[in-house]
């Protein structure tokens, strides 16, 4: 597996999505790939970051009007 | 301000290797205080990296990583495949880890 490789199934190794035969082998590459490791390393924190500096506790109403809002932001610019 | 997400996702040698200089592949702030903290800098950095997003982007990273809602629902909500949700997320996800590496990680 190239680096190339790896980075895109890093979303489904987060979510624990791979195959067993997909897994090992990425699992293989990271062993000897340093700047991928750090990669992973970066990704996931990323992820948390981003996560922590939007969570905000709202009531279940309000909720479903901002994914409302998200879903009709999306149909307008996709 | 929207900028071209492209620019923000990594590059690749024909080898498959990322592009980039050594000190910068290697480049791992996860144990970086700052980050830890979500310090005033760090959160400036992140939320003007989350705006420049593309809005369909910005809105799928937001439902998934922050609201928690599955693959599956927000393909659903939105008319999409399973496939371009997790394509966006990851993409958007990238460009958010970019901008943060080139902001925390060693400067090049």
């Amino acid at each position: 597996m190239t680096c190339k490789e790896a980075i895109a199934k890093l979303a489904e190794y987060l979510d624990a999505e791979l195959t067993p035969l997909d897994l090992a082998g990425f699992e293989a590459h990271l062993r000897v790939c340093e700047p991928c490791r750090a990669y992973l390393a970066t990704y996931r924190k990323t992820k948390e970051l981003a996560a922590k500096v939007n969570r905000v506790d709202m009531p279940e109403e309000l909720k479903t009007r901002l994914h409302a809002l998200l879903v009709d932001q999306i149909r307008r610019t996709s | 301000m929207e900028t071209a997400l492209e620019e923000q996702l990594p590059r690749f040698k024909e080898d498959g290797h990322r592009e980039g200089d050594r000190a910068y592949v290697l480049a791992d702030w996860t144990q970086n205080p700052e980050a830890d903290l979500l310090s005033g800098e760090t959160r400036a950095i992140l939320t003007r990296a989350i705006d420049s997003l593309p809005a369909h982007y910005r809105a799928v990273l937001i439902l998934r990583d922050v609201e928690e809602l599955s693959n599956e629902e927000i393909a659903q909500m939105i008319g999409v495949s399973v496939a371009s949700v997790k394509s966006r997320l990851h993409r958007a996800r990238m460009a958010l880890r970019e901008q943060l590496t080139r902001q925390l990680g060693p400067r090049v």
